[in-house]
């Protein structure tokens, strides 16, 4: 299974911090230390051993890397492997094998740091976003414009709406290139987590919301416009489906146009949500006025 | 040995306070070990100061883009006890830290206590006073304005968190209030609206009861949770509940991986609405319910036949279906006249299957590659009857999607890896003309590492051609991003990135001006957005700091004038419409002086500056920064 397996007998963790007293006193702020003080585990699950594998090899050769499972000589495959080994046992990682983190050969040792740990929960190398920011730099670029989601701020993460270790398909727009968005409510979109105003149901849905999701209109991460808009201006981006042609639509005789009293010289029509407020969806109106 | 123990105790705190934010500091006092108490070790740490700002320019925008202001904080705060010896009484850990507390725009708080195999709590708590002045862009006038205040908190109890039966128990409450102000169409004449005060009161619970169970090496995860909404803003009533439950089963084996999940959630909401217009006499008067049950089903299957390859295939299906009845009362007052109004149903059903695999074939260099099928079927009834009966025949279409994946990532030298990725999808009935259609995404990743050095280069064309009226292209998007952090000596660290994302629209459009129709024209759009950032970190002696520098500009189309014509509808607000460059800018400076063991003062500030070439109105300057005393142990 491993490039490095360890043969001999398990040795118990008391024998390590001989050698290892840096690491062995600070471990009961580890989370791995629970498995030391439950003192049921087997040798295999428990302490140092657990992960390092039987340590009677490398105290008779007095240390080394060959003697031991030193997880900086294994892949990050062969990593993950040997995390998975206890912790595939949990729902938010029973996709990892298909995540988009696993395909590019990130392993959990590149994002967590098991005895230099920055964040005592999880076990993160660095806090997020920064943690994130190191492969993802557009994303920083992103959460630097005017409006944004406040991640530099502190007061969201990226793991509010993203799983880094796989989700299932999505439940909106043709259940396609998933980006790891994490699923609000177990099915849904994870911006409804917090926009719960936006979840209805409503009796009148405006449709691509529910077809496609927030990202029809929005820039979930960040965006020069207000609103997190992908358009500097409403109007455009309203007519940019409401144009009546081709196939499109809820009855595919295209999306509807404006009406011949929408007069787009004037300022009064040019913010289309001024009158069309409900543009989410309304229970009251087909055409979301009120 | 002794000094990087106690540096390393303290990094939970000084580094999950980092952000492109000048306050809180990341700094910490010193070598920080934790004083003992009992069976526990604890470790400590407060900052509070005074924030200040001084702000020119239009202050909506600002409220909208930043709203720190003036006043004392608790900019952070930690407390962390750990049990030395995992047997404590009550817990063995607990952790709390608080951000912003006493006026920041952004505040919050977490809590973890646990008991070794016994219960692990988690608590996170968090409030935003939300401004938002509407859509002021571009001439607008700014209606829809929202003055909220928005909390959010989560606690999640897990019971026997390290055995085979795991029970879950879960809270989460999301509250929105504060000032707004909405508009009422007016019943006399097309875009004649009246402005409305609203007292916004929002409230969501969600109740959560799950269990997870591990037998045979199968686990078997169930959850049931009840959502519970009202609104009471002005004018409205809209109360509803969304029970919903989850069951998964998996197992997880040397050669093979399985997993399947089931969901369903039965949404429901009751709404009434009273609306008045006494300058027409027109009372709008609405009640209701509707529904959307949704179910999921998801099916993985991972195999692992040689230590070389992993296939992976994912079955998914969703289900979701809008129905229910609202009657729709529209009362001239003086002539009593009222009208009835049918809800739409809106049924989506997608079914979709994606086979990966990735092949390492050498140790240096693997190829990963894959392909899904999506097919959604959409049923679509404009009118539907309060008895349940459609007034019209449904209207369905079917859309299908094929993608394909490959890519590759090598590793020629230890130092240097190289990642490829690329996706091909066609779809045969886009829902909108701005789908993903037919689409071609194609990416590059350049890492290199060399001691402290870390370089990376990233680049990612994205295109979707879903033409209406021109047969070209409707959306082409390509991003460059590059990134350098390098610490060469442990008192200075440097970081520097770069992004630059071209988007070019092109879409067909047709509309009326002046009871004129304006027909088969292009909507154009192009933005040259150009992002860096820069930080730099030293340390002199007892002195600390930090300088950095974020830059977003959008250099638009490169025009001088904004009604300049390049394409598009010949009208001055479709010109203005096609590009839009601004400059918004935040240099920051800070320094961090350690006084004592214990002790730390510092000083920060930060610069937010916002211009659009095209329309000053919401220009703004603002300074703001602070000073504040860090205490920790």
């Amino acid at each position: 299974m491993f490039s490095q397996t360890p043969s001999g007998a398990f040795v118990g963790s008391t024998v390590c911090k001989t050698c290892h007293p840096d690491v062995w006193f600070r471990f009961y702020k580890n989370a791995h230390f629970k498995s030391v003080a439950s003192e049921k585990e087997k040798p295999e699950n428990t302490g140092c051993e657990g992960c390092h594998g039987p340590g009677e090899a490398h105290v008779k050769a007095h240390g080394g890397k060959a003697t031991i499972r030193a997880f900086s000589l294994l892949s990050p495959k062969e990593t993950s492997q040997a995390c998975l080994r206890c912790h595939s046992e949990s729902l938010a990682r029973s996709n990892i094998h298909r995540s988009v983190h696993t395909r590019n050969d990130v392993g959990c040792a590149q994002c967590h740091s098991i005895h230099k740990a920055a964040t005592p929960k999880f076990l993160l190398a660095k806090s997020e976003p920064e943690l994130c920011y190191g492969c993802h730099t557009d994303i920083r670029a992103q959460f630097s414009m005017p409006f944004k989601h406040r991640v530099n701020e502190g007061f969201m993460a990226c793991s509010d709406c993203h799983n880094p270790h796989g989700t299932s398909s999505p439940s909106w727009r043709m259940a396609a290139r998933p980006a790891m968005v994490s699923q609000g409510q177990v099915n849904e979109e994870a911006c409804l987590k917090c926009h719960s105003d936006k979840r209805g149901p409503f009796a009148f849905e405006h449709p691509p919301v529910r077809v496609e999701g927030c990202e029809i209109c929005h820039s979930p991460h960040g965006s020069p416009n207000s609103r997190l808009l992908k358009r500097p201006v409403v109007f455009t981006m309203c007519l940019e489906c409401h144009n009546g042609v081709g196939t499109f639509g809820r009855t595919g005789t295209g999306v509807p146009m404006l009406s011949p009293a929408h007069n787009m010289t004037d300022p009064r029509y040019q913010n289309c949500t001024n009158c069309h407020l409900r543009i989410h969806g309304s229970n009251a109106d087909p055409l979301f006025l009120r | 040995m002794r000094l990087t123990i106690r540096a390393l105790v303290f990094l939970p705190f000084a580094a999950g306070l980092f952000g492109q934010v000048v306050a809180p500091t990341p700094n910490s006092v010193g070598p920080t070990r934790g004083d003992d108490w009992k069976n526990y070790n604890v470790v400590n740490s407060f900052e509070t100061g005074y924030r200040f700002l001084s702000q020119s320019g239009n202050q909506n925008k600002y409220r909208s883009d930043e709203n720190f202001g003036s006043g004392v904080r608790l900019l952070s705060s930690f407390i962390g006890l750990n049990s030395k010896d995992g047997h404590s009484a009550l817990f063995d850990e607990l952790v709390f830290s608080t951000q912003g507390l006493g006026g920041d725009p952004y505040e919050s708080a977490s809590l973890r206590v646990q008991k070794n195999r016994i219960y692990e709590y988690n608590l996170l708590w968090r409030k935003n006073d939300y401004f938002n002045p509407g859509l002021t862009t571009d001439g607008g006038q700014g209606q829809n304005l929202l003055d909220t205040t928005t909390t959010l908190q989560d606690n999640n109890l897990t019971l026997f968190p390290q055995s085979k039966i795991k029970i879950f128990l879960g809270y989460s409450r999301n509250t929105q209030d504060g000032a707004g102000i909405s508009t009422f169409p007016s019943a006399t004449s097309i875009g004649d609206f009246v402005p409305v005060f609203t007292d916004v009161r929002q409230i969501q619970n969600e109740y959560r009861l799950g269990g997870e169970v591990r037998w045979w090496g199968m686990t078997l995860n169930f959850l049931h949770g009840w959502q519970d909404f009202k609104d009471d803003s002005t004018g409205q009533v809209n109360h509803g509940a969304s029970p919903y439950w989850q069951v998964a089963l998996f197992r997880n084996a040397r050669w093979i991986d399985l997993n399947g999940r089931f969901t369903y959630t039965g949404s429901q909401r009751g709404f009434l609405t009273n609306q008045n217009a006494v300058g027409t006499n027109q009372q709008v008067y609405t009640y209701g319910d509707a529904r959307r049950p949704v179910a999921t089903g998801n099916a993985t299957v991972s195999l692992f036949p040689t230590s070389k390859l992993t296939i992976a295939n994912h079955t998914s299906f969703y289900n979701i279906r809008t129905d229910g009845d609202s009657t729709y009362l529209q009362l001239n007052n003086s002539t009593g006249l009222a009208n009835a109004l049918y809800y739409q149903y809106l049924g989506i059903r997608t079914v979709a299957n994606d086979t990966d695999f990735d092949y390492k074939i050498k140790n240096w260099f693997d190829v990963h590659g894959g392909y899904e099928y999506s097919n959604r079927r959409i049923a679509a009834t404009s009118q539907f009857a309060l008895a349940g009966t459609p007034d019209t025949v449904p209207y369905v279409q079917t859309n299908e999607l094929n993608a394909g994946k490959v890519g590759f990532r090598a590793r020629p030298i230890s130092r240097l890896i190289v990642t490829v990725n690329a996706e091909f999808g066609r779809a045969s009935r886009p829902f909108t003309p701005k789908s993903d259609s037919n689409y071609n995404v194609l990416t590059g990743r350049i890492e290199y590492k060399w001691k402290t050095l870390q370089l990376a280069a990233w680049s990612q064309a994205d295109y979707n051609d879903n033409s209406v009226l021109l047969s070209d292209y409707n959306s082409h998007g390509r991003s460059y991003a590059g990134s350098g952090s390098w610490s060469p000596v442990k008192w200075f660290a440097f970081d520097a990135s770069y992004s630059k994302l071209h988007l070019e629209t092109l879409g067909g459009i047709n509309f009326f001006a002046q009871n004129v129709l304006f027909a088969n024209q292009v909507s154009y759009y192009l933005s040259n957005l150009h992002t860096g950032t820069l930080s730099a970190r030293f340390s002199l002696r007892r002195f600390d700091f930090y300088l950095g520098y974020s830059r977003v500009q959008d250099t638009g189309d490169g025009r001088a004038i904004p009604t300049q014509l390049v394409i598009g509808p010949d009208l001055p607000a479709f010109r203005t419409a096609q590009t839009f460059p601004l400059l918004f800018q935040s240099p920051q400076a800070r320094v961090s002086f350690r006084i004592s063991e214990r002790l730390r003062w510092n000083a920060g500030y930060q610069y937010f500056g916002y211009r659009e070439d095209f329309f000053p109105s919401q220009n703004y300057l603002a300074h703001t920064g602070y000073t504040s005393l860090l205490w920790s142990f």
